[in-house]
């Protein structure tokens, strides 16, 4: 599914300073993988998500993803690429504050131009896995933490992509609304989906099928 | 897809309500001033007609040109005059200025000198009492008919009839017994106007003739015949009645038609130049627009960036804000056309003059607002679009 030769990222500041986030790094993850990437903040674990994301370009090397090679693609084919094939669980959870959890999960569909029949389904659908269906017409501002994210999972389930990123997703939720993502994301796991999760914790890092570690923007072994 | 933008683009104009109200509020003055000048405008044009109408649009009127080689008009003439092809009826016209004294009060009026046929001719009605016969002609008799409009100045109310005026006439004043008053002329109009149109007052043209002095007449006022009344026939009757009177070009024919030409002509102009200058304010609050969508896409940069995350294109961000600042402007316009309108009908009411929709304005200042819309949309919607996601999820 990902494979990456040599990614570098190199950010000039304001400054005039340049920052080298990602040095060289070289990785292959396979269809259907768990994986984790593994890093204290600042070693460069979000970085290599944005560009695995296709939210960013790498300044050297090759990505390759499910086949195409995102280095020589522009921005257009990007957010195609993205919208297609990649699902993101973010730390923030990043729901349309003014949209309800059931509009929030049909977000990604109505920019697939899905049928507005088979929108409502899949929706449907991907309350029910997260168990949130009773809260279909409630506002984020109205939902826990724990519930926000499930919504956010939903909303990848409805998306239907075969990859999905997520960055921190029980960072900011307790222990037990933790629990019940990280068993979610492992369910999108088990019915085939490739999951790349980008933490700094140890206990949820094992839980993947391997680890990736990161520091200084290098891969340590 | 595009409903459904549609409805987003609704809530978020809903969410930024006093932002938007404004807005709205600036397209709606702008387009509210642009509605009520073109209504003016359709009003007027519209009321110049039905005046022409009732002045006679079948009217012409032969007159001197100029004041030198004063060419006189006859008796004979109006004889002559009355059978030519297309005349339907001749009849000696004198005008000039005066003054009426009525009631102790002064007030600025035009005596026109007529016979029996000015009913037909230059279509004066009489609303109460009568209006001057052959009698009246024939005895030279000092009797007048005037305008209501006169007789409500004065006396406070139209029926004066046998009530006395004096009138201001080849250098005195000299009494009349009013037998007859006439429904004014401009109606609507004179009501705003009156002191720069003064009212009229009709005598028997040898009366006036007796008073200023002369045998001639000043004018001859033609009826037309119905069907014949057009710019052609007064080229035709202007040769004809010059070569009755052996003139190459003493006489000119003043034809209503011409005269409306002129009016509606010169009110189209003023409007137009009143419209341009409406429109520049819709040209500000179309950078009102630009103003205040640069600030949502300010504020919504990491929405934004959410939805690009999660499969927005480009495309699919400006249209969202397109659709924002089209809807708003479309709403604004409607809520300064229905103010206009209203407005309007109004000024309508209260003058008494008959409403006409100014249906062309109405179309063109709507789709000037929308295309406005867009165009000062285009620019936010664009920098909205442009965001890189991973900027705006910063």
């Amino acid at each position: 599914m990902i494979i990456t030769e040599n990614l570098t990222k190199i950010y000039s500041t304001d400054g005039g300073v340049k920052v080298k986030a990602l040095d060289g790094i070289s990785m292959e993850i396979k269809d259907g993988e768990f994986i984790s990437i593994v890093g204290a903040s600042g070693s460069g674990k979000t970085t290599l998500m944005n560009i695995i994301g296709c939210l960013d370009i790498p300044t050297e090397g090759k990505y390759t993803l499910d086949g195409s090679d995102i280095s020589l693609l522009g921005s257009g084919e990007l957010s195609r690429i993205r919208s297609r094939k990649i699902s993101f669980v973010f730390q923030g959870f990043n729901l349309i504050p003014s949209l309800t959890a059931a509009e929030n999960v049909e977000l990604p569909l109505i920019y697939r131009k899905t049928e507005p029949s088979v929108r409502k389904r899949t929706v449907a659908e991907a309350l029910e896995a997260v168990g949130l269906a009773k809260r279909a017409n409630h506002l984020p501002s109205e939902l826990s933490g724990g519930q926000q994210q499930r919504v956010a999972i939903a909303r990848a389930f409805a998306a239907d992509a075969p990859l999905i990123l997520a960055d921190e997703p029980c960072g900011n939720l307790d222990s037990r609304s933790g629990t019940d993502v990280m068993e979610m994301l492992h369910g999108l796991n088990r019915i085939g989906k490739t999951v790349v999760l980008i933490t700094h914790d140890e206990k949820a890092a094992m839980t993947a099928d391997r680890q990736i570690r990161i520091s200084d923007g290098k891969v340590v072994v | 897809m595009t409903g459904s933008k549609a409805i987003s683009a609704l809530r978020s104009i809903k969410r930024g309500k006093s932002r938007s109200l404004l807005t709205l509020c600036s397209v709606a003055v702008g387009v509210f001033a642009v509605v009520v000048i073109s209504g003016i405008g359709s009003v007027g044009t519209q009321e110049i007609n039905s005046t022409m109408l009732t002045m006679g649009i079948n009217s012409a009127m032969v007159e001197a040109a100029g004041t030198s080689g004063g060419i006189s008009l006859t008796d004979d003439d109006v004889t002559a005059f009355g059978e030519l092809n297309g005349v339907n009826k001749a009849m000696p016209l004198m005008g000039a200025m005066s003054k009426a004294k009525i009631l102790g009060k002064f007030l600025n009026c035009y005596a026109w000198g007529v016979d029996q046929d000015a009913k037909d001719i230059i279509s004066i009605e009489a609303v109460h009492g009568r209006l001057i016969d052959e009698h009246d002609v024939e005895n030279h008799a000092s009797v007048c008919v005037i305008d209501e409009v006169l007789a409500e100045e004065s006396y406070g109310r139209s029926n004066i009839v046998g009530k006395k005026i004096s009138l201001l006439l080849g250098g005195s004043y000299r009494e009349f017994l009013i037998v007859g008053i006439a429904k004014s002329g401009i109606t609507g109009l004179q009501s705003v106007m009156s002191g720069i149109i003064p009212d009229f007052v009709y005598l028997p043209y040898s009366t006036m003739q007796d008073i200023v002095g002369k045998t001639s007449f000043d004018k001859i006022a033609l009826l037309l015949e119905k069907d014949a009344a057009d710019e052609g026939l007064a080229q035709t009757l202007t040769a004809e009645v010059n070569s009755l009177k052996d003139s190459a070009d003493g006489l000119v024919i003043n034809n209503f038609q011409s005269q409306k030409g002129q009016l509606t002509d010169i009110l189209s102009i003023i409007t137009t130049v009143l419209s341009l200058i409406a429109g520049i304010s819709l040209v500000v609050s179309g950078i009102t627009v630009m103003t205040a969508m640069l600030v949502s896409v300010g504020e919504r940069t990491r929405e934004i960036g959410i939805k690009k995350s999660i499969g927005a294109g480009n495309m699919d961000i400006m249209t969202e804000f397109l659709l924002e600042s089209v809807l708003l402007t479309a709403f604004g316009s409607m809520a300064g056309i229905a103010a206009g309108l209203g407005a309007c009908l109004a000024g309508c009411l209260i003058l008494g003059v008959e409403f006409v929709l100014p249906v062309g304005s109405v179309i063109s200042a709507f789709s000037f607002s929308v295309i406005m819309g867009a165009l000062f949309g285009v620019y936010p919607a664009l920098k909205a679009a442009r965001l890189r996601p991973i900027e705006a999820l910063r």
